[in-house]
């Protein structure tokens, strides 16, 4: 298990060794997308002239959610940056080198690429959470922290369970699945907002059959000492880890499934 | 006429992505869907019936319209075709071909857009009804220059694309510029929210580029927003744009091909 | 006592066949019509610990689909493969240690990264002890020259390197068994000729069993006393490549100058392959017509300063067992 982790830090820094040769590339990538996306968040802003809150809501806490969605999406993003490219590292045949190697498919996969140019959205999201964090009326204690660092952590094992859905499909299709981003740039512009403006039928969808409002509305609803406007259970914020999990849970399942098919159809 | 069959070109190789097609509707309904709600939430804690004009119905046609055009205007999606020959110095073969380099994209690209406006637009403007009531024009001469406007739209976006990625003619780094130029276009072209919601000095710095006749002009004209003098005002200056943005996307490319002849790339 | 044994092996595809049109594309999405492609049909061999076996066939016969089931990336649809007692596919990671792949189209190394850092990945892969990793490092420095660019970037080396620096990175866990898929495709011929040297090189002083798939037959002369030929899907030849030779090796050339330009120098029973002046090349097969009656032959019409009878080489053979088809013939 540590020579696993010992290994996979050796990979990515070789990955981030040969970035580094494109060195003034990454910075403008980094630059560009840290400044376009504020850009977007400038438009929340705006409406928030017209506003004094958005369903209860004030624009810290707004930042709040959008920030939270936007960090955890992107960082997930990078993490799994191996599944982001798997459709083309199946369509190249690049998959076999993984097959030949003694160690597991999935570990060498997570292990074979780190888009570093994607930290510029991490990095925005990181900034407009942190914003949020010191502007907001709330008392950080122990159990604040501990309640974003569990919200973060299930965000990211959240979107990495999509994204690692999303790639598996490239085991049947030539693309992978593009409808994936529906449920992956779709869910974290989802919940860059209160859950609560929404039609009731797709709260019901993101809360009962993909646990998408987990990722960071009911443990924002904890953090601000908010009632939950559809009655649930108070116990709702705690479930967001275990319940993210079990969507990575269910990625993983699905990848073992897939792998069997490229194994017996070849590619 | 190779303009002609360029543009039928691009046309057609959209039809081999049916797939990709169809995910791409899917999911700019669902972000349809996810703005028209927060419009909704938005005139809801306003307290008010219009906000710059616009309407709560003009609002939610706002974000069909910008979902069912913005793939096809280059909002949504991102171009870097003659950026990329420029890099790898491909260019240098396409630049010994007897076609006029800018038209020749142009043909191309149009083909595209044309292509993503009647099979990612419409069906778009098709579906949206079923959910909510859309503010509709309300004469043949509303829809006429609306048509207009969508066209001049759609050569003032190309531009904007092609004359960033002519940038590389002198940055090697110009594709990271090219992003931001490509987010910040969603921004100040009025894609992400209306210009009218802008305050005054942001809005202001918005009109000095040519980025809202790629969305906002259209889109006002649509809607009704721009009527009597203020909508010729606005086809106006975006027929100055489509004429003052191709000579300068004439002249920054022969810049650059002048300088790439010069330093051997 | 056989190394690698495969038994009664089968591959069979099942390929999607898609209807076109719009409506056809989302008929597609509901139920899918398939037809089955059998790659590899009831193929059995065995091979000992140390052969060098080369394994033919045009493109399409089913030598990659062998190779990938042989190294464990698919499985088999029936039959059975142990490489010493393993079973490829069920138990992978013990099996991968103990081979070497390369692929003659695409690199397993690191793209943007210099070699010797991609040996080093491998090395913590692979777990080989320092020592033993820095002995065969040397070695391989040595045989293959890699010095001259074990600080490059692998995108940045010519063919010939990158399939040196390849062939190093599959030997350096010291494998017992290395699978070469077109190992000497697209290279030059200098560099085909180190390649083949250091394989043979492992192959003979380290005893490392080789199979290498491949379309050039020079390879196959310089290295391989073993062939199977595979065609559709079957194993069609298995043997010395002597005996395929003396089998099938029936079309021989004759090169004859003539004293003369003559007009029609044809002859039944030849053919005339080309013809450049006053020379004139003829093949002509051993079941026809022996050399002595064509050389008769053609003393009787025309004078002749000088002639060179060619016995058929491997390429030839190869080409004339493809084109006839006379392997498949025998079997069906």
């Amino acid at each position: 298990m540590i020579e696993g982790f010992r290994l996979y830090a050796r990979l990515m820094s070789a990955q981030i060794r040969s970035q580094m040769q494109y060195k003034m590339s990454f910075i403008m990538e980094f630059a560009s997308t840290f400044m376009g996306m504020i850009l977007e968040f400038a438009s929340v802003v705006v409406l928030f002239i017209h506003m004094p809150a958005l369903d209860g809501w004030t624009l810290a806490e707004v930042a709040f959610l959008y920030g939270s969605a936007e960090f955890a999406m992107a960082l997930s993003q990078v993490i799994t940056s191996g599944f982001d490219v798997f459709p083309e590292t199946v369509r190249l045949g690049k998959f076999d080198s993984i097959l030949i190697r003694p160690r597991n498919a999935m570990f060498q996969v997570f292990a074979s690429e780190l888009a570093i140019r994607r930290f510029g959205r991490a990095a925005q999201g990181l900034f407009v959470l942190g914003i949020a964090i010191w502007w907001m009326d709330v008392d950080w204690g122990v159990a604040e922290w501990s309640m974003l660092a569990v919200m973060i952590l299930g965000g990211v094992v959240f979107f990495a369970g999509l994204f690692i859905i999303g790639a598996t499909f490239s085991f049947w299709t030539v693309e992978g699945l593009e409808a994936m981003n529906i449920l992956t740039y779709g869910g974290s512009t989802m919940v860059a907002y209160p859950m609560s403006i929404y039609a009731e039928w797709m709260r019901n969808v993101f809360i009962f059959i993909i646990p998408l409002a987990f990722v960071n509305y009911y443990p924002s609803l904890f953090l601000l000492n908010k009632v939950d406007p559809f009655g649930l259970p108070g116990f709702m914020p705690f479930l967001s880890l275990p319940l993210c999990s079990l969507v990575l849970l269910a990625s993983l399942v699905f990848w073992h499934f897939g792998i069997k098919r490229y194994q017996s159809t070849g590619h | 006429m190779l303009y002609l069959a360029l543009f039928r070109k691009g046309f057609q190789r959209m039809m081999a992505y049916r797939s990709a097609t169809l995910a791409g509707i899917a999911t700019n309904f669902f972000f349809g869907l996810l703005r028209t709600y927060l419009f909704i939430a938005v005139f809801d804690a306003s307290g008010q019936v219009s906000i710059g004009g616009f309407s709560l119905r003009d609002a939610i046609t706002f974000t069909a319209l910008t979902q069912a055009f913005g793939s096809s205007l280059g909002i949504i999606n991102w171009w870097w075709e003659v950026g990329k020959t420029i890099e790898s110095g491909e260019i240098i073969t396409d630049l010994t071909k007897p076609f006029h380099y800018f038209s020749f994209w142009l043909s191309r690209d149009l083909g595209r857009m044309v292509f993503q406006v009647i099979f990612r637009g419409l069906p778009i403007m098709i579906v949206y009804p079923f959910f909510f009531e859309l503010t509709w024009p309300t004469s043949m001469a509303q829809w006429l220059l609306f048509s207009l406007s969508l066209s001049m739209a759609m050569i003032i976006s190309f531009c904007w694309h092609f004359w960033m990625n002519c940038l590389s003619f002198w940055f090697v780094n110009a594709k990271g510029f090219g992003r931001f130029a490509w987010l910040a276009a969603a921004f100040f072209s009025g894609f992400l929210i209306p210009l009218s919601f802008f305050p005054d000095w942001l809005k202001a710095i918005a009109m000095w580029t040519p980025l809202p006749a790629i969305i906002n002009t259209p889109i006002e004209i649509y809607l009704g927003v721009a009527q009597g003098a203020a909508l010729w005002e606005a086809l106006g200056l975006q027929l100055f744009w489509v004429i003052a943005f191709t000579i300068i996307c004439e002249l920054t490319f022969r810049a650059g091909r002048k300088r790439l002849v010069i330093q051997g790339g | 006592m056989s190394f690698i044994k495969v038994d009664q092996l089968c591959k069979t595809f099942k390929v999607a066949t898609h209807k076109r049109g719009f409506v056809g594309a989302i008929r597609n999405l509901a139920s899918r019509q398939h037809s089955l492609v059998k790659a590899v049909q009831d193929i059995s061999f065995q091979i000992k610990r140390g052969e060098l076996v080369g394994y033919l066939g045009p493109n399409g016969a089913g030598k990659s689909t062998t190779i990938k089931m042989l190294t464990g990336i698919l499985v088999p649809s029936s039959g059975q493969i142990t490489v010493g007692n393993i079973i490829p596919w069920e138990q992978r990671n013990q099996h991968t240690r103990r081979i070497g792949v390369v692929f003659g189209q695409r690199t397993n190394l690191w793209w943007d990264l210099p070699v010797i850092e991609s040996f080093d990945l491998l090395k913590y892969i692979y777990n080989v002890p320092e020592d033993r990793f820095k002995q065969n490092l040397k070695k391989f420095e040595d045989l293959l020259e890699l010095g001259e660019f074990s600080n490059t970037p692998v995108r940045s080396l010519s063919l010939g390197q990158r399939m040196r620096a390849d062939l190093a990175a599959a030997l350096l866990h010291d494998p017992e068994v290395v699978f070469l898929d077109e190992p000497t495709i697209g290279l030059d011929v200098v560099a085909k000729d180190r390649i083949r040297t250091f394989i043979k090189e492992i192959n003979q002083n380290a005893g490392v069993t080789f199979i290498l798939t491949t379309h050039d037959l020079g390879d196959v002369q310089k290295l391989c006393r073993r062939v199977m030929m595979i065609d559709h899907g079957k194993l069609l030849f298995d043997g010395p490549l002597q005996e395929l030779q003396d089998r099938f090796g029936q079309e021989r050339e004759l090169e004859v100058d003539f004293a003369d330009d003559y007009e029609d120098v044809s002859i039944p029973g030849a053919k005339i392959i080309q013809q450049q002046g006053r020379q004139t090349t003829y093949r002509f097969s051993r079941e026809q017509m022996s050399a002595s009656k064509l050389i008769q032959s053609l003393a009787e019409k025309f004078q002749i300063i000088d002639l060179t009878v060619r016995e058929p080489d491997v390429e030839n053979t190869i080409r004339h067992i493809y084109e006839k088809k006379l392997l498949s013939h025998q079997n069906d």
